[in-house]
């Protein structure tokens, strides 16, 4: 567990670490500068992430966290310090904004607000295109990303993405995202206003995309139970800072100092604490509900011997 | 006393079919429910399940294809009843943006008052008086468009509250905002409730539900289940069919319960529960 | 009191101008521009610069924001100077050229005194009407203006002219501005995400490359206005029936002070227009 304390500044431009996904050095941001509405709102972020993670980013509204995933694709430039997101220097002059914009997907809060095209194919293939797929592999690789989200081709793919179900919009608007097969997954708040259903839904794919296919995660979120239950590495943002970087059942552990900044702690993280403080160890590995049953009624079976 | 009365109320919106024929899409079908006067009632059910539909018949935003809506003991689909209705009940939507019909909060929350025709004096009265329930006075000058979201939604309470209605509908009001927002709706909502204020909440945060008197499930246009949350959670088949889920802490009890744990089977306290397990397993070494 | 203005330029203060009754404020505004048209001297707008510049200082707004509002019209500004110091003859037959510039045959630049005050009086009628109506809006807030256009126009209800309406869809207007732009901005930025490029090609290409921002923007603006309607009517709307208000304006001392100096600054102003066309010959009053 590591505290992340202010350095001092000017440091000499570092190399990002091999395999590294993600590598931010002393990035600053200052929304309005020189302005009386200036505000600061990144403040020496320093960060790895390597390939494969699965990382959530939680914190206020305000904490600086949508600042900070918005630079991972460039659609805020770097103001001070250095990132380099899969091995592109984002701090250069002019990136390569189009080969970074398909490596890094990006799915903001409620992206079927941005649906636009006459049919759910072309609204797919919107990205494609733009990144100069020719016409053929488009139509597959809108297929893929379509039967992905779980939804059959042939039956959606001339509908008007207008006429869909809110629940289908939602996966219509992350295969428009999914399609061009990024390395990196950027998702603000994936789960905002689904039902339970919708929501593991929606959970289960990102899982499975970092699982089998090694896609970087990076999943902003209020839903400190999501949090727990699917995430690697959870990075907590406090007044434009990085506050905390653990590993979930690690930073879980430390209740009191959650709660002081009005997170909430996950039920299943509670309900291990409060064992843990009586001696009873539940594996760390263990975070859903099924798992924790299965690990206490282990330790009953292993105290009736 | 049975403050809202739904008979066989069916709902259906107008659809085109795949041949451009006019047809017909389900709302709500053949709903009966009623709800006691002060209650806290929960409405839950997956996205599409009716349940909006629902909310907008209960202030005649919607009126019904068939059965009847009683509210205050006046029916919904006689058009002189209309305004009496919506005096009775306030009504809150999700997206608070999109609710907000002035750029200042005391005239945002004025604007109910300003329909009714109160006379100049107490509109202020009112507006102070929604404000300090909601706890939003000292905002009542600024812009609305700069506070939190949880800040916003409750200005939206305290423009339905100016109205003085009997009846509170929040419909899926909890849903865009961050758990902070969230706690400090369903606050200003139990307290209202504990004032006396009939509360009806349509969610899709089963945590939601656990405090309140009684939970509506939906599923397809109907009503399928009603009853306590710990009898609704307990129903495990129903929650399977309907796509809900009980919340995690609830789940684990009355598994630990089934496996033969002796801990509350309904405990919605994660620490609690532990503390009860670890009691146990003490015991066993013992 | 704490006026959280989102945007236009109200300048906070707490000033004898920011307190005055909106409608007094449009009313005397208008009064202004419509004096300034018949200021045909130097001498007089002289006179009109000194009172624009101590109602600035009473208003204690920077000069500065008063002037920046000059900035949008520039280039409105030199064109109709160029265009008048180019294309004014004399004022009579004796008045001879400054300079004439005769590039090629039968034509002929010429530039006389005569165009020089015209483009003169025109710019500084242009500058002092934009820095008066600034200092309007910059004491007063737009929600203000919207309750003063309604409460001025009341009296259109005689010839059935929706007064209500108008000022609710301004009111409206203003509320749903700044969830708007941010609403673009996030659509903007999530179609950049996916490879959109609005910067390059040419007009054809830039014109499509907005049809993914506005249809979302529109699609989202229906929804928007029925969510809205909803919640109007939840909350017992029914037009303008019998509506009432909460807020009342109230005219103060400050609203009769400052229009009788008004008034009486411009009638002063009429009179001398009156003079400068009965007494042709005072020449202060028409230069």
């Amino acid at each position: 567990m590591s505290r992340t304390s202010r350095k001092s500044k000017v440091i000499p431009k570092a190399q990002p670490p091999q395999n590294a996904a993600i590598f931010a050095q002393d990035l600053n941001f200052t929304y309005n500068p020189k302005s009386p509405f200036a505000k600061h709102a990144l403040a020496d972020i320093n960060l790895t992430v390597g390939k494969g993670e699965f990382v959530a980013i939680v914190g206020h509204t305000g904490s600086g966290k949508t600042t900070f995933v918005q630079h991972l694709n460039a659609l805020i430039r770097v103001q001070s310090g250095n990132l380099f997101v899969l091995e592109q220097d984002l701090a250069a002059k002019k990136p390569d904004l189009k080969k970074l914009r398909q490596n890094v997907g990006m799915v903001f809060q409620y992206p079927e607000y941005q649906l636009f095209a006459d049919t759910v194919l072309a609204d797919v293939c919107f990205g494609l295109k733009n990144f100069g797929i020719d016409k053929e592999q488009r139509q597959t690789m809108a297929k893929d990303a379509l039967e992905l989200v779980g939804l059959e081709f042939d039956k959606i793919k001339d509908k008007s993405p207008f006429d869909l179900s809110g629940g289908e919009k939602r996966r219509v608007a992350l295969a428009g995202v999914l399609a061009m097969k990024p390395q990196i997954l950027v998702l603000d708040e994936p789960t905002a206003g689904l039902d339970p259903r919708g929501k593991s839904e929606v959970l289960s794919l990102v899982k499975k995309l970092n699982v089998e296919q090694g896609v970087t995660v990076i999943m902003v979120s209020h839903d400190m139970n999501e949090v727990y239950e699917n995430a690697n590495r959870v990075i907590v943002f406090r007044d434009g800072m990085i506050a905390y970087d653990a590993s979930p059942r690690e930073l879980f552990r430390l209740e009191s100092e959650i709660e002081s900044m009005n997170l909430e702690v996950p039920a299943m993280a509670a309900f291990c604490n409060e064992l843990e403080r009586n001696g009873v160890r539940i594996p760390d590995k263990c975070k859903t509900v099924d798992e924790v049953l299965a690990a206490t009624l282990w330790q009953r079976e292993a105290r009736n011997v | 006393m049975k403050i809202i009365k739904l008979d066989n109320v069916s709902f259906y919106y107008k659809a085109y079919n795949e041949d451009g024929t006019v047809g017909r899409a389900m709302g709500v079908e053949d709903v009966t429910l009623s709800i006691e006067e002060g209650s806290f009632v929960a409405l839950v059910g997956h996205n599409g399940c009716g349940k909006s539909t629902l909310a907008k018949l209960l202030n005649a935003l919607l009126l019904p294809v068939t059965g009847t809506v009683t509210v205050c003991g006046l029916d919904s689909s006689k058009k002189e009843n209309l305004f009496e209705i919506r005096k009775n009940i306030g009504m809150v939507f999700q997206n608070p943006d999109n609710q907000m019909v002035a750029s200042i909060v005391e005239e945002d929350v004025a604007f109910g008052p300003e329909n009714l025709g109160v006379a100049q004096p107490e509109i202020a009265e009112r507006v102070y008086e929604a404000l300090d329930q909601v706890g939003m006075r000292d905002f009542a000058k600024n812009s609305p468009h700069k506070l939190s979201g949880g800040q916003k939604q409750r200005i939206a309470i305290a423009g339905a509250l100016a109205i003085r209605p009997k009846v509170l509908v929040l419909d899926e009001s909890t849903a865009m905002l961050d758990p902070l927002g969230r706690r400090e709706v369903l606050e200003v909502a139990h307290k209202l409730n504990k004032q006396g204020m009939t509360v009806i909440l349509i969610t899709h945060f089963m945590e939601e539900v656990l405090d309140c008197d009684s939970v509506v499930v939906m599923n397809g246009g109907r009503v399928v289940a009603q009853g306590t949350p710990n009898e609704i959670f307990d129903n495990k088949q129903l929650l399977d069919e309907v796509g809900l889920k009980a919340p995690r802490t609830v789940e684990l009890a009355s598994k630990l319960c089934a496996a033969g744990f002796d801990v509350d089977a309904h405990c919605r306290d994660a620490r609690k529960l532990g503390g009860d397990v670890c009691q146990e397993l003490r015991e066993k070494v013992k | 009191m704490f006026r959280d203005v989102t945007f236009g330029q109200y300048y906070l203060a707490d000033s004898f101008v920011h307190k005055m009754d909106a409608r007094v404020k449009l009313l005397l505004t208008l009064l202004f521009m419509v004096g300034i048209f018949f200021v045909k001297s130097f001498v007089v707008f002289g006179f009109v610069a000194v009172y624009l510049l101590t109602v600035i200082l009473i208003a204690r707004v920077p000069l500065r924001s008063v002037f920046k509002s000059i900035k949008g019209i520039i280039v409105l500004l030199v064109l109709t100077a160029v265009i008048n110091i180019l294309f004014t003859k004399g004022a009579n037959d004796a008045e001879q050229p400054l300079w004439s510039w005769s590039p090629w045959n039968g034509f002929t630049i010429e530039i006389y005194a005569n165009g020089l005050i015209k483009a003169g009086k025109l710019f500084l009628r242009l500058v002092m009407l934009v820095m008066g109506s600034s200092i309007l809006t910059l004491t007063t807030t737009p929600v203000d203006l919207t309750h003063a256009v309604e409460s001025l126009l009341k009296p259109l209800r005689i010839i059935r002219f929706p007064v209500h309406e108008f000022a609710l869809i301004m009111s409206l207007t203003l509320s749903f501005i700044p969830s708007l732009i941010e609403e673009t901005d996030r659509i903007i930025r999530a179609q950049k995400a996916r490879g959109a490029d609005f910067d390059t090609g040419g007009l054809v290409k830039r014109a499509k490359a907005f049809v993914p921002i506005l249809i979302p923007l529109l699609v989202g603006g229906f929804r928007r206005a029925e969510e809205l309607a909803n919640a109007m009517n939840s909350r017992c709307y029914e037009g303008a029936t019998k509506r009432t208000c909460m807020r009342v304006m109230k005219l103060s001392w400050r609203d009769f002070v400052a229009g009788f100096v008004a008034v009486a600054f411009f009638t002063g102003v009429f009179l001398l227009y009156g003079m400068a066309k009965k007494w042709g010959d005072i020449t202060w009053l028409y230069y």
